[in-house]
C-alpha cells in the first residue's frame, strides 16, 4: 500500500472522496498502482479531460505513483 | 445580395467633418468574411499603411464581423484595425459586449475614420444616420463619466458607447478604447485609443435600431443553435462561475503563469489568493455577457480599494488577474480589482500596463531606476499603493508614467542597455500571459503573430492541453507541452481558424465549447446562403492571415522580427511544472515557414499569394 497527498481543482473537485477536505487529502493506492489507476481510484471517468502534475512535474498516466507523492488533478487549461 | 447583409461602412473624414457611405462588395465578405478581414483588405487596397499612425491621414478601420448581431452564438465582436502607435505595424484589437450589436442594428456594418478634428468631437450613429457633435466638455473625463454624460445628452438609457478616457486623448501608446461604460469590455491592444485620440475623436455613441441582417435561412441556423447551445454551455461551466480568472490556479500548476516578470516558476497559495474563486468570493456581486452570448464570463465586483473604493465595476479577467497579480508578485485581489476599474476609467490597456509595471519594478530591484526617478515611489514588487500610482501616472503621463506610458520596448530604449535584458516583447506589443516555455506551440504563436505577442491569434495552448482537442482540427491529439514535434502545423492550423473569429465577430472561447470549423461554417450558410464548408472557411483564415503579414512585410517586418524576447528563449526556470523548459523556436520556424508557403526570411512567396487569391506587389 502507499499513500498519496492529492489536490483536485474546479470543477474536478467533484470527484472528492470522502476522506477530503475542499478537494485535498490522502488517497491509498495499491503498491502498483499508476496516474491512470489513481484517476479511476477517484471514479474520474477516461473521457474527462485532465492533467496530473506529480510533484511539480507534468506525469504520464502510466506514471507508478510513490508514496508520498503530490498529486495535482487539473482540469484542462482556461484563462483568457 | 443573399443574407439581408447590406455591407454599407462610412467612410468619414474627421478634418472636413463629412461622412460618406460606401459599400464593400459581397466577393469581399466571402474572401475576407468581414470585421478584421475586410478592415485588412480595405486597409491593404488603400495603400494608405506608410501613414504615420497618429498622423490625421492614418485610417482607423471599426468593423463588425460578418455575424455579429445575427442569432448566432456569442456574434458579439467588432475590431479597431490600423496601423498601431505602439508597433508600428497591423493592428487589430476586437471586443464584444453590446456596442458592435448596436452599431450593426443601425444599418452600418462600420466606418473607416481618418482626418483630425479641430475640436474634440464624438459620432453619434441612429438608424442610417450619423452625426458629428461637439466633445469639448467631455475632454478630460474618465470613459464612465463620458458614457454617462452622452447618455443624458442624448436621452436614450440604453445607449452605447465606445470611448477614450483620458490615456488615449494624451496618446498614451499603451491606450486603448472602452465600450459599455461600468459592463466594460475593453478593444485594449495596440494603442488604438492613441488613434482615437490623435483624431480628436472622444467617443462613438449609438442607440440601437432595427437593421441587424437577417438570417437567410433561420430555421437552419435555430437546429445549429440548439445543437451547440447546450454542449457550450455545459463545457464553459468554469468561465459562467468564475470568469476567465478562475483558470490562474491551474495555469499557475502548469507553469504558464508569469511570475515576476516572468522569472518564477511557481506561486501556488499567491494564485490561489487571486483567483477568480477568491475574487468572487471576496468582492463578486454579479455575472454578465456580451450580446448573444450563453457562456457569460463578465463579472461585476465592489470595489475595495483606491479612489473609487465603493463602487461597482467589472472584475478582472485572467490576464488582468495574472498581469496585475502573479506578474508583479502582488496577491491582494483588491488592488487587482482597483488597477482593473483604473486602466477602464483611465482607457488603458490592462495587459500592456501590468507589463510595463513589472518591467520597471525589475529596473527598481537591479537598480536601474531608484526611488528618485520614480518621485519617491518604491517600485518593490507586489507593492500595492506603488501600482496603483503608477497605473494613475501612466494614463495621464505624469512623472515616471511619461516614460512607462511608452511601453516596454521604448521604455527598455530609454533606460539603456541592461534593461533590454527585463523587456518581455515582441514587435513592440508586451505579451499575453501564457508562458510559451509551458506550451512551445506559443512560442510559434507569439513570433508569428500580426500584432505582436498576441497569444489570440492561436490559442493553441487550450489545444496542447486538450481544452479545445486537437483532433477535432484533424490534428494528432497529443503534444509533449515542452517538446517541439508537431507544433509548426499546430501552430498555423489554429492560426488560421482563430482569424476567422475577428473577421466573423465571434467570441474565440467558442473553442471552449469545442466549436468546430465545420459547426461554424453551417452558422455562416445558414446566415449568408452561400455554400461555404470548413476548407473554405480554413482558406479564408490562412487568407486573412497571409494578407496581414503582407502588411506587415511591406513595413519591414521579416524573420529577423519572429521573435522571442532572451528571457523566454533561452532563460529556463528551475521551479514548477514548465521548469527547465525552453522553447525550440529556430527549430520549429523552419518547418513553419514551410507549411505557410513564406521564404526562409519570412516573406509570403508568390505561388502561395496566388494560391490564395492575393495580390503579389
Ligand atoms: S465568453 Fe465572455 S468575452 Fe466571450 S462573448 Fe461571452 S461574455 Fe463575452
Amino acid at each position: 500500500m502507499k499513500t498519496v497527498q492529492v489536490k483536485l481543482y474546479l470543477n474536478l473537485r467533484k470527484y472528492a472522496t470522502p476522506g477530503m477536505d475542499n478537494g485535498q487529502g490522502p488517497v491509498s493506492l495499491k503498491a502498483g498502482h499508476t496516474a491512470k489507476d489513481l484517476l479511476a481510484v477517484l471514479g474520474i471517468p477516461p473521457g474527462e479531460e485532465c492533467t496530473l502534475v506529480v510533484n511539480s512535474r507534468i506525469a504520464g498516466k502510466d506514471l507508478l505513483l510513490k508514496d508520498g507523492d503530490q498529486v495535482a488533478v487539473l482540469p484542462p487549461v482556461s484563462g483568457g | 445580395m443573399t443574407f439581408s447583409l447590406r455591407g454599407k461602412v462610412l467612410d468619414i473624414d474627421l478634418t472636413a467633418g463629412k461622412a460618406r457611405e460606401i459599400t464593400i462588395p459581397e466577393a469581399d465578405y466571402r474572401a475576407f468574411l468581414g470585421g478584421s478581414g475586410v478592415a485588412a483588405k480595405w486597409f491593404y487596397d488603400t495603400g494608405k499603411m506608410q501613414c504615420s499612425p497618429l498622423a490625421p491621414e492614418a485610417p482607423l478601420f471599426v468593423m463588425t464581423g460578418l455575424l455579429t448581431g445575427v442569432n448566432v452564438p456569442t456574434a458579439c465582436k467588432a475590431s479597431f484595425c490600423g496601423r498601431s502607435p505602439a508597433t508600428g505595424i497591423w493592428s487589430e484589437s476586437t471586443v464584444g459586449g453590446r456596442w458592435p450589436s448596436a452599431l450593426r442594428s443601425c444599418g452600418f456594418d462600420g466606418m473607416i475614420i481618418s482626418g483630425c478634428s479641430a475640436e474634440p468631437v464624438y459620432l453619434y450613429l441612429c438608424e442610417d444616420k450619423v452625426e458629428l457633435r461637439e466633445a469639448g466638455y467631455l475632454w478630460g473625463k474618465d470613459v464612465y463619466a463620458t458614457q454617462e454624460a452622452i447618455g443624458e445628452e442624448v436621452e436614450d438609457e440604453n445607449l452605447r458607447v465606445a470611448a477614450i478616457g483620458p490615456a488615449g486623448e494624451r496618446q498614451v501608446l499603451i491606450a486603448g478604447i472602452i465600450i459599455d461604460g461600468h459592463d466594460a469590455r475593453a478593444a485594449g491592444r495596440g494603442g488604438m485609443g492613441a488613434v482615437m485620440g490623435s483624431k480628436r475623436l472622444k467617443a462613438i455613441a449609438v442607440s440601437k435600431g432595427k437593421k441587424t441582417p437577417k438570417p437567410y435561412d433561420p430555421d437552419a441556423l435555430a437546429r445549429a443553435r440548439r445543437e451547440a447551445v447546450p454542449r457550450i454551455r455545459e463545457k464553459t461551466r468554469g468561465l459562467t462561475d468564475y470568469g476567465t480568472a478562475g483558470g490562474v490556479p491551474v495555469v499557475e500548476k502548469l507553469g504558464d503563469l508569469p511570475i515576476r516578470n516572468w522569472t518564477g516558476g511557481s506561486w501556488t497559495e499567491g494564485a490561489a489568493r487571486t483567483s477568480g474563486q477568491a475574487i468572487m468570493e471576496n468582492v463578486g456581486v454579479g455575472h454578465y455577457a456580451c450580446y448573444r452570448c450563453p457562456i457569460r464570463c463578465g463579472k461585476e465586483v465592489q470595489v475595495t480599494k483606491g479612489p473609487y473604493a465603493g463602487t461597482e465595476a467589472h472584475g478582472p479577467e485572467y490576464e488582468t488577474a495574472a498581469g496585475f497579480g502573479a506578474h508583479l508578485l502582488n496577491d491582494d485581489l483588491h488592488t487587482i480589482v482597483s488597477a482593473n476599474d483604473l486602466c477602464n476609467r483611465l482607457g488603458l490597456d490592462t495587459m500592456s500596463t501590468a507589463s510595463v509595471i513589472a518591467f520597471a519594478m525589475e529596473l527598481y530591484e537591479h537598480g536601474l531606476i531608484r526611488a528618485e526617478d520614480a518621485g519617491g515611489l518604491e517600485l518593490n514588487w507586489g507593492n500595492g499603493e506603488a501600482i496603483l500610482v503608477l497605473v494613475e501616472q501612466i494614463g495621464n503621463r505624469e512623472g515616471i508614467g511619461e516614460i512607462l506610458s511608452q511601453g516596454v520596448r521604448r521604455a527598455a530604449a530609454h533606460f539603456g542597455p541592461p534593461a533590454a535584458e527585463f523587456a518581455v516583447e515582441t514587435k513592440g506589443l508586451e505579451y499575453a500571459f501564457h508562458d510559451p516555455r509551458a506550451f512551445t506551440s506559443m512560442a510559434l504563436v507569439y513570433a508569428t503573430g500580426n500584432r505582436g505577442a498576441c497569444h489570440l491569434e492561436g490559442l493553441t495552448y487550450f489545444s496542447e492541453n486538450r481544452a479545445f482537442p486537437p483532433e477535432l482540427m484533424g490534428l494528432e491529439p497529443e503534444y509533449d507541452p515542452h517538446g517541439f514535434q508537431g507544433k509548426p502545423l499546430l501552430a498555423k492550423t489554429m492560426q488560421d481558424y482563430m482569424g476567422t473569429f475577428n473577421a466573423l465577430g465571434l467570441c474565440k472561447f467558442l473553442i471552449r465549447g469545442h466549436v468546430t470549423p465545420g459547426e461554424v461554417s453551417d452558422w455562416v450558410k445558414a446566415c449568408t446562403g452561400w455554400a461555404m464548408d470548413a476548407p473554405e472557411l480554413l482558406t479564408a483564415g490562412e487568407r486573412i492571415f497571409n494578407l496581414k503579414r503582407l502588411i506587415n512585410t511591406g513595413l519591414g517586418i521579416s524573420r529577423k522580427d519572429d521573435m522571442l524576447p532572451p528571457r523566454l528563449l533561452v532563460h529556463d526556470r528551475v521551479e514548477g511544472a514548465a521548469g527547465g523548459s525552453l522553447p525550440h523556436l529556430g527549430k520549429m520556424l523552419w518547418e513553419y515557414y514551410r507549411l505557410r508557403g513564406w521564404s526562409p526570411e519570412g516573406i509570403p512567396t508568390a505561388e502561395r499569394l496566388e494560391q490564395l487569391g492575393l495580390p503579389n506587389r
